[in-house]
């Protein structure tokens, strides 16, 4: 089997908020991808070891000074095909000797951009073909600023009346830059501008799908848990359902999940949990009773933080219990996703690249769940 | 505080979905052969129905708000509304209303039912249900429970209104 992780597109982030619309788009077609803060460092990058790279856009401007946000000047050198989208168009542009300007209007919304040249990002890309027999194209333009030097060595790839410059290309070296954003769907063919780009011009092949995830993620886990036992607080939703299944194929009765009954859940909802994972799939689950608990430590409070912070310690004070009868446990599973790691290392360091662990038993959100490490 | 003998705070954690955007945990989800209805459903809040009874929670409100909701999830599952709304739930107000039942007054509870239109959970418009779904809904919650007299949408966004009542 091939490593899915061995062929990835690295995102560096300079603050949009469809940054994560891009880490998406890129895995849909097949690509396994991970966004970075703008100021990775060259050694970061060149241990990700990515196919290639692209640049997000950002609420900041260019013309900013020294205060502007920046690629590492690396990323233009070593060699890397470089997709740049709106804001990364920008600093691409502005990095390389080009230049951009502020302007007074606010282009936002729909557009219809010209195709200016061949080139293999948009090749076979039309939506529309103008009077003159031009390619013309719809998509999403969100912007102040533009590009109104290229830099040496780039071809002019769109325009539109507004933006003389909203697309730029230097096939040579693979540098690419685009002003409006591929990532939203009103850019009607965004997703194959994004095949173009990994598939053709980074040469990844499609390894990252559901069956090769779950593959990867099985080897993974066995590997790391070898034959200890591991636990799971299993609450019925999406993300612990999810994990309950997968680490039932991967390891079978080494895990052990406990269904926390707090007197607060749907109706039939800890029977229908039992009914799939215990007696449909063989999975086991101790189901822990302790509706009583729960609403007597409820009586006589009425401010929603307090009832969080009483429903959050009573669970772990229950759930810690449960997992006292389990011998040989040595690791606790939880249904972080990956959403999760990027805001909670964005909030704590402003930054998405230092990323940390913390427990959150059961899924409890970051305020009900005392945490250490 | 809690119990220094806690052991879970000692384990190391495995998270295998940790790189995995909720798409594609739905994707793995049904390839592992979870039901679709259960990879598919709407997010439910860690405090479970205990921010969804305002104020006090009491185990007489939480039968009441639980059979409320099944209603409510019900019928949204039979005019074939559920996976067009992103959150939907019924919430238990702890005022008494007047009503009439037959020929009788009631004095009772009320339900307040909410559903949302979302992406990202960041903004929210309410779902426009349609009316019919809205009055079956009522009218069984009404009928079907004793001690709910009234029943209310909620037609708040968010911004301004948060998703959850609490």
């Amino acid at each position: 089997m091939s490593d899915i992780h061995s062929q990835k597109i690295l995102i560096l982030d300079f603050g949009s908020q469809y940054t994560q619309l891009i880490a998406r788009r890129i895995r849909e077609i097949g690509v396994f991808s991970e966004i970075r803060a703008w100021d990775i460092s060259e050694e970061e990058i060149r241990e990700f070891n990515p196919r290639g790279i692209i640049l997000s856009g950002g609420p900041e401007s260019v013309t900013g000074g020294a205060e502007a946000p920046r690629a590492p000047d690396c990323v233009f050198t070593m060699g890397l095909p470089v997709l740049g989208i709106c804001y990364g168009m920008q600093t691409m542009a502005g990095q390389l000797g080009g230049r951009v300007e502020s302007s007074a209007v606010h282009e936002f919304g729909y557009a219809q951009i010209k195709v200016e040249s061949a080139n293999t990002l948009l090749q076979d890309i039309k939506d529309h073909i103008g009077t003159d027999g031009d390619s013309l194209l719809d998509v999403w333009m969100s912007h102040g600023d533009k590009v109104t030097a290229m830099p040496e060595g780039f071809e002019l790839m769109a325009s539109t009346p507004s933006c003389p410059i909203a697309g730029m290309v230097n096939e040579e070296k693979k540098l690419y830059g685009i002003q409006f954003h591929p990532e939203v769907t009103h850019t009607l063919q965004g997703e194959r501008m994004f095949q173009h780009f990994a598939l053709n011009i980074c040469g990844c092949e499609a390894l990252w799908t559901a069956a090769a995830i779950i593959e990867d993620q099985i080897a993974r886990v066995r590997e790391q848990v070898g034959d200890s036992h591991v636990l799971l607080g299993l609450s019925g939703g999406v993300d612990s359902s999810v994990v309950a299944a997968l680490l039932h194929k991967a390891i079978g009765d080494q895990l052990t999940c406990v269904f926390v009954d707090n007197g607060l859940l749907r109706k039939n909802e800890g029977d229908a949990v039992m009914e799939m994972f215990a007696k449909n799939m063989g999975v086991k689950v101790i189901r822990a009773n302790a509706q009583d608990k729960f609403l007597d430590g409820l009586v006589g409070i009425s401010d929603p933080e307090k009832k969080r912070k009483v429903i959050g310690n009573t669970f772990i004070e229950v759930f810690d219990e449960e997992s006292q009868k389990i011998d040989n446990v040595k690791f606790l599973a939880q249904g972080t996703i990956y959403p999760d790691v990027i805001e909670s290392a964005a909030s704590k360091t402003g930054k998405a690249h230092v990323i940390k662990s913390h427990h959150n038993v059961g899924g409890l959100p970051d305020h009900m769940a005392p945490k250490i490490g | 505080m809690l119990a220094d003998c806690q052991i879970i705070w000692l384990l190391k954690l495995v998270e295998p979905l940790r790189e995995l955007f909720k798409d594609e945990v739905r994707k793995i989800g049904v390839e592992l052969g979870l039901p679709y209805d259960m990879v598919y459903r709407h997010p439910f809040p860690g405090p479970g129905l205990g921010v969804r009874i305002l104020g006090e929670v009491k185990k007489e409100y939480a039968d009441i708000l639980r059979e409320a909701d099944a209603i409510f999830l019900e019928e949204l599952h039979n005019f074939d509304w559920y996976h067009k709304t992103s959150q939907a739930f019924a919430v238990f107000l702890p005022v008494k209303s007047v009503g009439v039942v037959g020929d009788a007054r009631r004095y009772e509870w009320v339900i307040a039912l909410r559903a949302v239109e979302t992406i990202d959970f960041m903004t929210a418009r309410w779902a426009h249900l349609p009316y019919e779904l809205l009055e079956k809904v009522s009218n069984r919650i009404i009928n079907e429970i004793p001690n709910v007299s009234r029943v209310a949408y909620d037609v708040s966004s968010k911004p301004p209104a948060t998703i959850e009542w609490e």
